[in-house]
């Protein structure tokens, strides 16, 4: 059988229906990713032999009657999702020849489903980054632009999303590495609200600001996943469960921060986004003017926060687990750590160390709530916040590598929902530009469904 | 700036070695970042709390049973231990 462009729905039909069975389906993927990631680099490891497994099981499930929207349906993982038995790097050396040992509560979720794991997708080393290019293996390409960068971190799942290598794919998202990626590809990515899906089997960055959430062709299937993947997991002390009521798409208030159309933002992603506004306005939503004050302290906020996590999370790396090492816990974190990671180590470290923390760790917590109030006062106002994903369009391979604060400036607009916990989107509305909604907390299907309300029709 | 030798502290609190020509050019980006992030002195955060989690952490207990496949992390085992490699070494 030959690939098309396929949603879940539109290959759960195919399924259903007896067009193809999941062996065909997958195998044709498999066939997909053989001929198109020679060039991408999308995927660390295929594993061939378990995705046409689990597609058996999957056509069993259809057989006798068991089939959910996901049965059969073949999808890719981020490099830091672990799925028992396949090696799971996270982009570093440090876990070249690390072995899961055990199955994420993300997998377990999808595989109850019959869900088909075709294989592990590329991300910068240990998440940290927002272009692929420090993953410590090979830089990913952007499927629509092979001289570009597809984003980061979650890069390997957004690009094997959008060359059609795989029907949807599982990232994660600390700073805005679902999103950002899937404004550089042309894909859907919702990064969930904090505590709604389980970070259980997830190599950790940052504890307090990590979630996982799906990469989609659009808007119902991140819905899909999203119903799939969340729930309170007792493996995980921050899960919450929680029902949304049904929504009301009437009366929609959508607000537009000041703060998120001043310098730095390109022009052609400006025009785009004021005229997904202008598509608002025509289906009756009510745009309003809002102020977000705090939001040019956030980026700063996050450069204390993630690191100072990263550093403590990161500590387990002693040489004494995850593989085969050298000699001396030093050693080992001085060969196989990443430049890119040991900057952030040490910058954790610096900011914790004594007396320092009060003057940035501190400071940055309490930072953290004024970020937060902020959108707690938006959203007694509007339903939604719309803005850009990312200030700059994807940037050449090796064009931003040396200067770190370019590279991190690429999230400035992602990164203050992942401080203040909070649900959002990018919509693709444009060649590589993505919308970026946020919405209030366990607000996910309404979120999604005032995305979906301007989908392809820009 | 940092200094060079402030960066060498701070990789040995990190226990990251930093070869020596290496300094220059982790001095430089570290104190990129730090120049960025001392924009937060600009506020005034005196009377603000904290927010070190968005939600309220309460802790789960669960039954205390071994794992399966908790021994998978190690690669050898030796008369019923686990054995590793030599991480400790005395600094002189």
């Amino acid at each position: 059988m030959k690939i098309k462009d396929f949603t879940i729905k539109e290959a759960h039909e195919g399924l259903k229906n007896g067009e193809f069975t999941s062996v065909e389906l997958t195998q044709a993927y498999l066939e997909e990713i053989e001929k198109k990631d020679k060039e991408i680099k999308a995927f660390i490891t295929v594993n061939k032999d378990l995705a046409l497994e689990q597609a058996k099981r999957a056509d069993e499930m259809i057989k006798n009657g068991k089939m959910t929207l996901l049965t059969g349906i073949p999808c890719a993982l981020k490099d830091n999702v672990l799925l028992k038995g396949i090696k799971c790097t996270a982009g570093s050396k440090f876990l070249e020849n690390y072995i899961a040992t055990y199955n994420a509560s993300v997998v377990k979720k999808l595989e109850e489903q019959g869900a088909v794991f075709l294989g592990k997708t590329n991300l910068d080393e240990f998440a940290m980054g927002s272009s692929c290019e420090k993953s410590a293996f090979f830089p990913t390409k952007n499927p629509n632009d092979l001289e570009r960068v597809p984003g980061g971190s979650s890069g390997g799942s957004a690009a094997s999303v959008s060359a059609n290598m795989c029907v949807y794919a599982i990232g994660t998202d600390t700073g805005g590495s679902i999103r950002q990626p899937a404004s550089f590809c042309g894909v859907v990515g919702l990064k969930p609200t904090y505590g709604s899906v389980s970070r259980n089997g997830i190599i950790a960055f940052a504890s307090s600001l990590d979630q996982v959430g799906p990469l989609t062709k659009n808007t119902e299937d991140a819905q899909i996943v999203f119903e799939a993947i969340k729930g309170v997991d007792k493996m995980d002390s921050t899960t919450i469960d929680y029902t949304e009521e049904d929504i009301d798409l009437k009366n929609i208030k959508i607000g537009v921060p000041k703060e998120y159309f001043t310098t730095g933002l390109d022009k052609e992603i400006e025009d785009s986004v004021k005229s997904a506004i202008e598509k608002y306005k025509k289906l009756g939503a009510e745009i309003v003017n809002i102020s977000l004050p705090h939001s040019e302290y956030a980026l700063a906020c996050y450069y204390i926060i993630a690191p100072a996590e990263a550093s403590s999370n990161l500590a387990r790396f002693d040489g004494l687990r995850y593989g085969e090492n050298t000699d001396g816990s030093i050693k080992n974190r001085t060969e196989f750590f990443g430049k890119e990671v040991k900057k952030r180590i040490m910058l954790g470290t610096y900011t914790l160390s004594s007396g320092y923390y009060d003057a940035y760790y501190k400071k940055a917590l309490k930072v953290r709530t004024l970020i937060k109030n902020d959108f707690e006062e938006a959203f007694k106002k509007v339903d939604v916040v719309l803005g850009p994903t990312s200030p700059c369009l994807p940037f050449k391979i090796g064009e931003k590598m040396d200067d770190p604060m370019a590279m991190y400036l690429a999230d400035i607009y992602t990164v203050s929902v992942n401080l203040a916990g909070l649900p959002a989107v990018s919509l693709p509305i444009a060649n590589n530009i993505g919308l970026h909604l946020i919405g209030s907390s366990f607000k996910e299907k309404k979120l999604l469904k005032i995305a979906s309300l301007i989908e392809n029709k820009i | 700036m940092v200094s060079s030798e402030e960066i060498k502290n701070i990789a040995k609190l990190s226990n990251i070695e930093i070869k020596d020509d290496e300094i220059e050019e982790m001095r430089e980006k570290f104190s990129s970042i730090l120049e960025y992030i001392k924009k937060l002195q600009e506020l005034d955060v005196s009377n603000i709390e904290e927010t070190a989690s968005v939600i309220k952490l309460e802790s789960i207990m669960r039954e205390d049973v071994p794992q399966s496949g908790m021994k998978n992390y190690f690669l050898r085992e030796k008369n019923g231990y686990l054995e590793v490699n030599k991480i400790l070494y005395n600094e002189d």
